[in-house]
């Protein structure tokens, strides 16, 4: 099944090469998990890394549907 | 020139009578308050009565450091500059980094008190102890850069200049003043007020040096914090990529302002972040501010095509304000309007604020399409949005009215567009979407500035990283946190987060380093205040300073204006979220109501009125120490 994987903040450098600014379209077998995905990629695991999926924050574990796009980023936020 | 380490020597300029006299405050200004926002509160409480035209002689404007500016302490050097706003006619404090704040110290200084009206344009020069007032004639008209280039001409090196633009000259309401060519005093338009003065800019020059108490200890404090950074998640991101990280963040999670907060979330938003900005090279270095590790904010180069040039910043508001919030993506536009802004004094967020009612009500037929005189006033068109900056600060054509801010160009127009004006108070909303985050929904209503962030910042809410989940723990004894789109325990939240923010501007530190990022805690602070300043003071001792600050600044506008209420924009209150997984959220009156009961009780306010109370004052010491805090009880 086809999901798309999103990486912001330095992590954009584990994305495998492809068209796109920070997303790429991978082809992962049913039944994978976000953390599976990540791990596929080289991304490591950081505690603080938070995930989405549609806008919804998901854990590792979360098992990936057809079609879903998999944001990973780390925890920024406030401004100026 | 010897700087006491905890009296306050402020100067007291009058430009209707050109004097300028020194002033020794007793220390019980530094026991009760600190100093910087806390003291210049009870400056402007005592110094001018109820009523005052925020553009007339008696209003005054303060510019007050912290005593721990100028020391090692990691972000000290904050300046807090604080006036009657001519956006709200209320209370206002403004907050800006840079290095002005510590070249005032150093002058032996540690605020300026600016009353009366100049006849003609000037400058003040407050050269160590010596302060005089010169003829800016060949100033005024100037922009920032222009002034700065001809004050250097002037004064050579060494010196730090806060001056305002044509913004401020031309009293544009929500003009800011700048100590930097990009650190910006901004919201509430106390530009305007110093416009209004005509007074152009402040130099400022300091050779003393600033004594602490207890070197080795301060320095053991110092490291400490500094060991911290590398561990913090949140504060590398800050010098990574400075707050324009917010933006992917926002976007993907549909919590960021697109089109005037109808929309949540904008393909191609990402270009406007920080990953996009450092991959793509707009990013060429970062720029601290006195003492501060963090760097936050970042320089940016655009090489070629028709906006070509450096910025300064720009920050997550001004990307969402002026670039998603007028549907604008385009990187290279925002950081040309940004540069405007900084150059001709206009805070961002208002600028983009009362641009994304224009297009709203262009749209919507409200204002018609002509007023824009050959601009096409539509979503995304970023060219129109840089060209509008310019006719804003110099009042030209539609500029006149949008200078006006929101609030008063809604009332002009009138129809519905009061509903779509996004601001309370008279204050345009800072680009957080409050539907999606009610720590930051309450602490908006109850700033005494308007709807803005600048005065808790309850990043804790979002529970993203380690600091912030161990702060939510400790306050509110939880192991399951509540989510940010729940109202459960964000009063807790806010009251903690506005005390502490109100002790780091007291103090003259950046409240990233306090709140937000959560890399000098409370007991830091503390130690900090016993091993610079020798004062030994503990947490509940600051967080009743910070208290005593924030019911201050509350009685401040009780007197102003009895009939404030603690409130958000309509939009927030009464339009829901239409997509993404917040869909339906909204800050409804009851949700509001139900954080205000909670949060008036734990402030001992009344809790019909919200108002503070004669017992809760005197607990305080308000009364008797402010001058005129009685009456204000007596007036009713």
């Amino acid at each position: 099944m086809y999901i798309e994987i999103r990486l912001y903040h330095g992590l954009d450098r584990y994305l495998p090469k492809g068209e796109g600014e920070y997303g790429r379209r991978l082809d992962v077998p049913p039944e994978t998990t976000a953390g599976q995905v990540l791990a596929s990629l080289g991304v490591p695991v950081h505690k603080a890394m938070v995930l989405f999926i549609g806008g919804r924050v998901v854990g590792r574990n979360y098992v990936l549907k057809s079609g879903d796009v998999l944001t990973a980023m780390l925890p920024a936020g406030g401004g100026v | 020139m010897s700087i006491n380490r905890l009296k306050f020597k402020i100067a007291r300029i009058d430009l209707s009578k050109g004097s300028c006299e020194a002033e020794i405050r007793p220390q019980s200004d530094f026991d009760l308050y600190l100093g910087g926002r806390g003291l210049n509160a009870k400056l402007l409480f005592e110094g001018q009565p109820k009523g005052v035209d925020p553009f007339g002689p008696d209003n005054q404007i303060i510019f007050g450091t912290g005593k721990l500016v100028g020391t090692p302490v990691p972000t000290a050097g904050q300046l807090t500059i604080t006036s009657k706003s001519p956006a709200t006619d209320l209370y206002f404090k403004s907050n800006t980094g840079g290095a002005w704040a510590k070249g005032l110290r150093r002058a032996g200084w540690d605020a300026v008190v600016v009353s009366g009206k100049s006849e003609k344009p000037v400058y003040l020069v407050v050269d160590d102890e010596e302060i005089s007032i010169r003829d800016a004639s060949d100033l005024w008209g100037k922009t920032v850069r222009e002034t700065a280039a001809a004050m250097a001409e002037i004064f050579g090196s060494g010196w730090d200049f806060a001056t305002i633009g044509p913004a401020g000259e031309n009293l544009v309401r929500f003009a800011c003043i700048m100590t930097s060519l990009y650190h910006a005093a901004g919201r509430g338009g106390i530009g305007a007020v110093m416009g209004a003065k005509r007074l152009k800019s402040i130099a400022v020059r300091g050779s003393g040096k600033i004594q602490v108490a207890d070197h080795e200890a301060l320095q053991s404090e110092v490291l400490s914090v500094l060991s911290t950074i590398d561990k913090s998640v949140k504060a590398k991101l800050y010098v990574n990529y400075g707050t324009a990280a917010t933006i992917e963040m926002a976007n993907e999670s549909y919590a960021l302002p697109v089109m005037n907060f109808r929309r949540n979330r904008i393909d191609g938003g990402h270009r406007l972040g920080g990953t996009y900005l450092v991959e793509k090279g707009y990013m060429v270095n970062g720029a601290a501010c006195s003492a501060c590790p963090l760097a936050c904010h970042k320089f940016h180069q655009v090489k070629e095509g028709q906006y070509k040039g450096f910025s300064g910043g720009p920050e997550y508001e001004t990307l969402a304000a002026l670039g998603v919030g007028c549907g604008v993506t385009n990187p290279e536009a925002v950081l040309k309007g940004n540069e405007l802004c900084n150059d001709l004094g206009i805070d961002t967020i208002s600028a983009g604020g009362v641009i994304q009612w224009l297009f709203e009500s262009v749209e919507k037929g409200i204002v018609p399409a002509d007023i824009g005189e050959g601009l096409s006033l539509n979503w995304g068109d970023d060219e129109t949005v840089v060209e509008l900056l310019k006719r804003i600060a110099y009042r030209q054509g539609v500029g006149e009215l949008l200078a006006e801010g929101t609030k008063r160009i809604a009332e002009k127009f009138g129809g519905d567009s009061w509903k779509w004006a996004v601001q309370a108070q008279g204050l345009e909303q800072s680009c957080v979407d409050t539907r999606v985050a009610k720590a930051y929904a309450l602490a908006f209503a109850v700033n005494p500035r308007g709807p803005d962030h600048l005065h808790a910042q309850p990043m804790v809410e979002f529970a993203a990283f380690p600091e912030a989940v161990a702060l939510f723990k400790m306050l509110l004894g939880k192991e399951e946190l509540p989510p940010a789109t729940s109202i459960e325990g964000k009063p807790e939240l806010v009251r903690w987060h506005e005390d502490i923010f109100a002790v780091t501007d007291s103090l003259g530190i950046c409240s990233f380093a306090t709140t937000s990022s959560y890399i000098i805690s409370v007991a830091s602070l503390c130690r900090f205040i016993e091993s610079a300043l020798g004062m030994k003071l503990t947490e509940r001792t600051l967080r009743t300073i910070g208290q005593r600050t924030i019911v201050l600044e509350r009685m401040f506008n009780v007197r102003e204006n009895p009939s404030r209420r603690d409130t958000l924009p309509w939009r927030l209150m009464n339009d829901p979220i239409t997509e993404g997984p917040n869909k339906g959220q909204v800050n409804s009156e009851a949700e509001l109501k139900e954080m205000l009961d909670r949060y008036y009780r734990l402030q001992g306010y009344d809790p019909k009125t919200g108002r503070p109370t004669r017992e809760g004052l005197t607990s305080l010491g308000l009364i008797p120490d402010v001058k005129g805090m009685e009456a204000v009880l007596e007036d009713g």
